[in-house]
């Protein structure tokens, strides 16, 4: 019988190395890193909203609180580059971007210092098109009694030009490839990495181009980058609209193919109901077309060490109840846990006694 | 398998929660279909009532627990009281509404002061709230003079139940499934307790051998009483003596254990797992206890464990869709 005493507190560690994680934002409270502790987290990515001070004396000690909660920090983001303005001068090559990669080179020197790993970018898409993209995830359908974000392929590349001139793909690539090589030889200086978001399987859509839409394009990039600091966030629930349509293809393929070139940084766990063209909800992990076992069993076979995200589930919190705030994240840490566990029993046999 | 969890109502929020989360089937508590002390026979109406709502959730009612608490409808058997005649007559006629209901299996407790003793303390994962028990503080507490009984006078108000009870369970077509006495000490508050380890249970299912006769495996009683889990999966699961499953862990055994997050205790729920497979287990498993989270929401501890559960019946293609 396994009756193996394991570590007080935290969770145990997995023969994998693989860690489950969760994003927090840098307004988490106590109590909610106390949850996650509980739920056997011990990693987490945080994101640092617009609005803080990133200072380096002030990050300093917000990442101070967080690991002294009890986790390791795998990633940061800032949505600072996220916000309309800076968005959009990175990505459409507006004046004032060389003041901004300036900002970057600081902010990963900075991350450097307080020893992050890894700085989580998010596509590379003009500010109207990556928010369209999230409006077209409105709640429409139900699984399981739970409201689901859907998408609608014919929906999405019949959006309305977003700006009054189109920006082809060219000109992305271009204003990509100038920001990254900039801000690349600080990451490599600092020890930091930079993980890039593929995004979904729709070139261009809303008459901006969306270069991180295939397979070929995470190619392209990390060839045109050249730095072995670049790679990508695994978000399965965007590149798997990619499945079928000869854009992204296979799954397992896509993390055989990238893991064994340890070019997967982190990985967003999630299944859709189906894929382009056709329109898909965003599932549980086992209602969705992905066989969800056999991809973390890839993971764990390639050698994949980094952190595991619980993404996007349906909106199953019950309101004022019982269920209420932090059931539904449960639900999906404990069945990663789960999947793990098997995984690593079954890929691994003798990995834990 | 069937993923399943007890519920104490069957309100909105409550059937909302198991479908959302995932649950087919539900474990509920036959005294609430009783009268309003729990006594008597199942009332047919409020029965069907309550198949009826958690069907309207596609939820399906498959354990019916027989109520445990003092003075309810089996309490003067487990004393050996007179009035006890009566009850083997409202126990008969319960397995009988149950079955014709369409409820496969019926839970009993025959111990008197349940899970006495027991604290519940920020130890687990986290500082998460979770039951702890020492015996060693426990066995001091003061008999309860009612409770006083031999262990063979004890073993007789077992049988007296068993010869009676079984041979109703088997002609309502419902199978008795007995949970072994939590915490499964020797002696507790006076009481005797006979069935807190493997050879009383055995001697439980030898009373009336019958494929009525068998029991709710607690897995966390089990691994208190310090035995090897995963051969007593076998050893009982083999003989299709496993009727229910409660599917939790726990650290350590007696004298002194804790319960704790499915994942974390001594027990490999894998392993387990794999265990009520090779048997051909096709019951409920539900996750019992869990623990107290920081979230405040009550149901935190049990969504986790559901996830957990989910995802290792689905890898080994044991769980009933």
């Amino acid at each position: 019988m396994s009756t193996s005493a394991r570590p007080e507190g935290g969770a145990k560690a997995g023969a994998s190395g693989i860690s489950i994680s969760s994003v927090v934002d840098s307004a988490v409270t106590d109590r909610e890193l106390r949850l996650y502790r509980q739920l056997g987290l011990d990693h987490i990515i945080v994101y640092v909203r617009d609005t803080d001070d990133d200072s380096y004396g002030s990050l300093e000690r917000l990442f101070d609180r967080v690991r002294n909660a009890g986790f390791t920090i795998d990633a940061v983001s800032f949505y600072k580059y996220y916000n309309e303005q800076n968005e959009d001068t990175t990505r459409l090559g507006l004046p004032g971007r060389d003041k901004l990669i300036e900002d970057f080179r600081t902010m990963l020197r900075n991350l450097g210092r307080l020893r992050i790993p890894l700085y989580m970018m998010a596509g590379w898409l003009a500010h109207r098109t990556h928010s369209y993209r999230y409006a077209s995830r409105r709640p429409r359908a139900m699984v399981r009694g739970c409201d689901c974000a859907y998408a609608d392929y014919s929906e999405i590349v019949s959006y309305p030009q977003a700006y009054d001139r189109e920006y082809p793909l060219e000109l992305m690539w271009e204003t990509h490839d100038y920001f990254m090589r900039a801000v690349m030889p600080a990451a490599e200086e600092s020890g930091v990495r930079v993980a890039q978001h593929p995004w979904i399987a729709v070139p261009t859509y809303g008459g901006v181009g969306n270069i991180f839409h295939s397979f070929d394009a995470m190619k392209r990039a990390v060839e045109s980058v050249g730095s072995p600091n670049y790679g990508f966030t695994f978000c399965m629930g965007e590149m798997s609209t990619g499945a079928r349509n000869g854009l992204y293809g296979d799954m397992a393929e896509l993390i055989r193919y990238w893991g064994e070139r340890q070019r997967i940084y982190l990985v967003h766990f999630r299944n859709n109901t189906d894929c382009f063209p056709n329109p898909y909800c965003e599932a549980f992990p086992e209602l969705g077309f992905m066989d969800m076992y056999k991809l973390m069993r890839t993971l764990v076979g390639v050698g994949y060490r980094g952190s595991i995200e619980p993404d996007h589930l349906p909106d199953c919190e019950v309101e004022g109840s019982s269920a209420g705030h932090g059931v539904g994240r449960a639900l999906n840490v404990g069945y990663l846990r789960g999947l793990l566990e098997a995984a690593e029993k079954e890929a691994l046999p003798r990995g834990r006694s | 398998m069937k993923l399943a969890i007890g519920v104490n109502d069957l309100s909105d929020e409550t059937l909302q929660f198991a479908e959302q989360y995932g649950v087919t089937h539900l474990k509920v508590n036959a005294g609430d279909y009783m009268d309003e002390r729990r006594r008597g026979p199942v009332q047919e109406d409020k029965l069907k009532a309550a198949i009826a709502r958690a069907a309207s959730r596609h939820l399906k009612i498959w354990v019916a627990l027989l109520p445990q608490e003092v003075g309810s409808q089996h309490w003067n058997i487990r004393l050996g009281r007179p009035g006890r005649e009566r009850e083997v007559e409202d126990v008969c006629r319960s397995l009988e509404i149950l079955g014709k209901a369409g409820i496969p299996v019926v839970e009993y407790v025959f111990n008197l002061s349940a899970v006495y003793g027991s604290e519940y303390l920020p130890t687990g994962r986290g500082g998460a709230v979770v039951r702890n028990f020492d015996y060693g503080v426990a066995s001091k507490a003061p008999a309860e003079p009612e409770f006083a009984a031999t262990v063979e006078e004890v073993w007789q108000r077992i049988e007296y139940f068993m010869k009676r009870v079984v041979p109703a369970a088997e002609s309502a077509g419902v199978k008795l499934a007995c949970h072994p006495d939590d915490p499964p000490v020797p002696r507790l508050k006076g009481e005797n307790r006979v069935l807190g380890n493997i050879e009383g249970l055995e001697r439980l299912l030898a009373i009336v051998p019958s494929a009525s006769n068998g029991l709710n495996f607690c897995q966390g009683t089990i691994a208190e009483m310090g035995v090897n889990v995963i051969e007593t999966i076998h050893r009982f699961g083999s003989r299709n003596k496993i009727f229910h499953v409660h599917f939790r862990n726990i650290k350590r055994a007696l004298p002194k254990f804790e319960e704790s997050f499915i994942d974390d205790g001594d027990t490999d729920m894998w392993q387990a797992l794999e265990a009520y497979k090779d048997v051909g287990y096709t019951g409920t498993l539900i996750p019992d206890h869990w623990p107290n989270t920081a979230s405040g929401a009550p149901w935190t501890g049990q969504a986790y464990a559901l996830g957990y559960m989910r995802a290792m019946m689905e890898r080994l293609q044991v769980l009933e869709k």
